[in-house]
């Protein structure tokens, strides 16, 4: 039992009750004690009266008897008369040394002249004797009317010694008492009345002195007096209250005991509540109180456990609904990556192309976006370009974009009417659109040597056209339906031309139609207007300008649509359009070492078109034939059959060659120089025919473009000739 | 506390009755001259004999200062603690009297076997020391006690009374005991140096 700090409920109760109960049991002790004392003390004295008022009756039968006896007459038991006793020498001289007369006095003894006194010695010796019987009782004795006391209790008429204070305190008999309540008890003639007096004795101690008179024949003789002391009743009372308290104090002991087990088992189900409350606080939601009484607190545990089933259903509800929103921000993270993985991002684009710079953004509303943009190479002139947005964004948008861009992409490579590819893609997109989405569109396809764009629309927001010298003005193009709505629709199309400087910038309606707070659009005047603002600055602080003011507009309202921005300048190239290609020719060939026969033919048309001699034409064909058969041979590990493309072009005075394959990666020009010093069987296979190309050719260019190895050789007329 | 009050008040009434408080149990008769027997006149020439032997040692005790006169004619008493039933006293000369007197005291016992004691007694009645025969060790035994330890006590019923305080050359008294036996009581007083001591008490049959 735990009954330290006053923390626990029981505990504090079972403390107050016992508190409480001591001081009532102290303070009805202590009255009690007063009662008690009050009652035995009257009770004493009452029966000390009754004592002394047979003392007295015996006295006065003892003393009518000596008369009657004749051994002294009523005279001589009247006569007061006292003669001093003369004590032994040896006594006297123990006195005397060492006191005054006046205490000598006190001690002094006297006979009664009759001689009374010593035959009283003899008889009422005994009867005073037998008061004493009770220890209360201090002394019981006859005095007569003078105060005088002829026959001591026999306990103070011990042997004298000589010694003062001894003699004094121990031998009190047949001395005259004078103090005040001796005076008194002799004014006492009544014998109605028994005399009580109190007073105190030299150790301090209270004495009742309690007389009653003595009569002989109805004359007054003396008095019966008894001394009691009240000390072994104040001990007694003392040791009563001691005792009373100590058992009060075990019995309130038991039954606090008793309280404070009682109420730790009415407070347990408090305790198990609390316990509870406290692993619930924890997070234990499983956790079910025990009910174990059908009070109040039965009600509190019922509805606590009610409380925390719903927590737990709730809390499951909520990690349910967390964990699947999770899962889904996380896919959405990973199609995000996706997405903006399989748009072009690096800028600028195509470096080795002076002629035009292209740039783009795209900023998802969400995650992912349903915008998209796209742009690539057809041919070597050839640059298409493409903006649209799906009707819808989030994942299915995106799903649909990605769609979109690939058709586009393969449609692209085949066809390079863009409404063709249009209608194409529409055709694939509308046939299968069972969710009835659908694309705005803008292709434009950028001859990269006039500027010439030939574009085709389909339901997209008109490109802003920024001219040199002139104010930006929107194209103007009919209207049309979007992809995916309307299988076999014709998309209207259209040519622009691009001079040096201009720039064609293509947006989605997330730019024109971003809002503010007070729903105010962006709008296309302001798209205008801003453009006209940034029409001197580079490109790419074109594009990142009016993001920034499109974000400064919206400001703090959330985007609420994707925005895509692509712009694209055309730049004049000079030499180009002085020298341009005289004649172009390309060749493609699958992987089969046979077709090399079919691409000598094809380059000595080649050469006989342009006037080569034999020789420049076969060093074209032994080095195509050398890189060609290198990539049939090594650079395809399947069975299948590949496309080889071959592009040959002659440019004044040069001749470039371009071969194209969709093998493993391999770049030609890694191959390290061979040692010549070492014997023919001692050199590694391969690596030789590599080398005689890289020889004849004047330069030679590789790249890794789109999965494709892309290998450019170029060669002077007149080296060519010089071999020759 | 109530109950010792009882108990007390009860034994209180009980002493207030019993036979011992009373001093006329018997017969008491005073033998004048004219009535005395031939053993009365014996027993009162050995009485006279006995008186005079005591005083003359009690006179020679007193010249040689082997007790003081104080001493020797106290009439103070100090009870023997516990105090015994009836009570026995001692005072100064006691033992002098036990030393010097009991052995006489004896010598005349055995003088007449029908003397039943004979002893010597102050002016009070005290009996310092009784003969052998009556000075046995207490036994305990309150009936045996009172016959075989009668020592040190002081014999103050009206016969003793008056043997003490006789002035007179000798007192007899008979007195009938409840049992019909009849005993005489012969006391001649003992004078000290002219001074009245006390008594040589003789009783004998009769």
């Amino acid at each position: 039992m735990k009954l330290m700090k006053p923390k626990h409920l029981a505990t504090k109760l079972s403390f107050a009750i016992f508190i409480t109960m001591a001081i009532g049991i102290i303070i009805a002790a202590v009255l009690l004690a007063f009662v008690v004392s009050y009652q035995a003390e009257k009770i004493i004295l009452q029966k000390v009266s009754a004592a002394t008022q047979i003392g007295s009756a015996c006295m006065e039968a003892s003393l009518t008897e000596i008369a009657d006896n004749g051994i002294y007459s009523l005279n001589e038991i009247f006569d007061f008369t006292l003669t001093k006793i003369t004590l032994p020498k040896a006594i006297q001289r123990g006195y005397s040394e060492h006191h005054t007369p006046q205490e000598l006095l006190t001690i002094q003894k006297y006979h009664y002249q009759t001689g009374l006194d010593s035959y009283l010695d003899n008889m009422i010796l005994e009867l005073e004797d037998q008061f004493l019987k009770d220890t209360e009782i201090l002394y019981a004795v006859l005095v007569d009317k003078n105060g005088y006391v002829p026959a001591h209790n026999s306990k103070y008429n011990l042997m004298l010694t000589g010694d003062y204070k001894k003699d004094l305190l121990y031998n009190r008999t047949k001395r005259i008492y004078t103090d005040p309540v001796a005076k008194k008890i002799s004014e006492n003639t009544n014998r109605k009345k028994v005399l009580k007096q109190v007073y105190k004795r030299d150790t301090g101690e209270l004495i009742w002195d309690i007389s009653y008179p003595v009569f002989v024949k109805g004359r007054y003789w003396g008095a019966f007096r008894m001394g009691v002391s009240l000390t072994q009743l104040t001990e007694f009372l003392l040791l009563i209250s001691l005792l009373l308290i100590g058992f009060m104090l075990l019995l309130f002991g038991i039954l606090v005991f008793l309280v404070y087990r009682i109420t730790k088992r009415m407070l347990k189900p408090l305790v198990d509540l609390q316990q509870g409350v406290t692993q619930i606080s924890s997070g234990n939601l499983s956790y079910q109180i025990p009910v174990q009484s059908e009070d109040e607190i039965g009600d509190v545990v019922l509805a606590f456990n009610q409380m925390t089933a719903d927590l737990r259903q709730h809390i499951d509800q909520l990690t349910t609904t967390t964990a699947a929103k999770e899962r889904m921000e996380s896919e959405l993270k990973i199609a995000h990556n996706i997405q903006m993985s399989i748009i072009p991002k690096l800028f600028p684009a195509y470096p080795e192309r002076p002629e035009f710079d292209v740039r783009a953004i795209l900023e998802p509303a969400r995650e992912v976006g349903g915008d998209l943009y796209d742009f690539f190479f057809i041919d070597d002139d050839h640059f298409c370009f493409v903006i649209g947005d799906v009707s819808d964004k989030g994942v299915p948008a995106s799903l649909l974009m990605a769609v979109t861009k690939t058709l586009i992409k393969r449609c692209a490579k085949e066809n390079s009417n863009p409404e063709i590819i249009l209608n194409i893609v529409n055709n694939e997109i509308a046939e299968s659109n069972d969710s009835c989405m659908f694309v705005t569109l803008f292709l434009g396809i950028l001859n990269v040597k006039t500027g010439e764009i030939h574009f085709a629309n389909a339901g997209h927001n008109p490109p802003v056209i920024l001219q040199q010298d002139k104010p930006a003005k929107i194209l103007e193009l009919q209207h049309s339906l979007p992809l995916g709505v309307a299988e076999n629709y014709s998309y209207p199309y259209g040519v622009i031309k691009l001079n040096p400087g201009d720039v064609i910038f293509l947006y989605t309606d997330g730019v024109t139609e971003a809002f503010n707070k007070n729903k105010d659009l962006f709008s296309m005047e302001k798209l205008v207007q801003t453009l006209e603002v940034l029409r001197t600055v580079f490109l790419k602080k074109m594009v990142f300008g009016v993001l920034d003011s499109v974000k400064e507009f919206a400001k703090d309202t959330p985007q609420s649509d994707d925005i895509t921005i692509l712009a694209l300048k055309y730049f004049q190239v000079e030499e180009r359009r002085d020298e341009p290609l005289k004649e172009t020719k390309t060749i493609t060939i699958t992987n089969k070492i046979e077709e090399i026969a079919h691409l000598a033919q094809s380059v000595e048309a080649f050469g006989k078109i342009n006037q080569f001699s034999a020789k420049v034409i076969s060093t074209l064909n032994l080095a195509l034939e050398e890189m060609v058969s290198n990539i049939i041979l090594y650079g395809f590990q399947d069975k299948k059959s590949h496309p080889i493309q071959i592009r040959l072009s002659y440019k004044g005075e040069q001749i470039i060659i371009e071969i194209k394959d969709d093998g493993i990666p391999f770049n030609p020009l890694d191959i390290p120089e061979p040692n010549t010093d070492q014997s023919l069987e001692e050199r590694p296979i391969g690596g030789l025919g590599i080398h005689l190309v890289r020889k004849m050719m004047d330069h030679m260019e590789y790249r890794r473009e789109l999965g494709k190895n892309r290998l450019v050789l170029k060669i002077n007329i007149t080296k060519a000739t010089f071999l020759d | 506390m109530f109950k010792a009050s009882v108990l007390l008040l009860i034994s209180c009434m009980l002493f207030l009755w019993s036979p011992s408080f009373s001093h006329a149990q018997v017969i008491r008769e005073i033998i004048l001259k004219e009535h005395q027997t031939r053993l009365d006149q014996e027993m009162l020439g050995i009485a006279q004999k006995m008186s005079h032997e005591c005083q003359k040692i009690l006179e020679a005790s007193l010249d040689h200062n082997i007790i003081s006169k104080e001493e020797l004619f106290t009439t103070l008493y100090f009870p023997e603690i516990p105090l015994n039933s009836p009570p026995t006293f001692v005072t100064f000369y006691t033992r002098y009297i036990e030393n010097f007197i009991r052995p006489i005291e004896n010598k005349y016992l055995k003088m007449n076997p029908k003397i039943v004691f004979a002893v010597l007694i102050d002016a009070n009645g005290y009996v310092s020391a009784h003969n052998t025969k009556y000075s046995q060790p207490r036994t305990g035994n309150p009936e045996l006690d009172l016959k075989q330890n009668r020592t040190r006590r002081i014999f103050n019923d009206l016969t003793g009374f008056s043997a003490a305080v006789n002035k007179n050359p000798y007192l007899l008294q008979i007195y009938s005991r409840d049992t019909g036996e009849i005993f005489a009581d012969l006391s001649v007083p003992v004078f000290v140096k002219g001074q009245h001591w006390g008594a040589v008490r003789i009783g004998y049959a009769r």
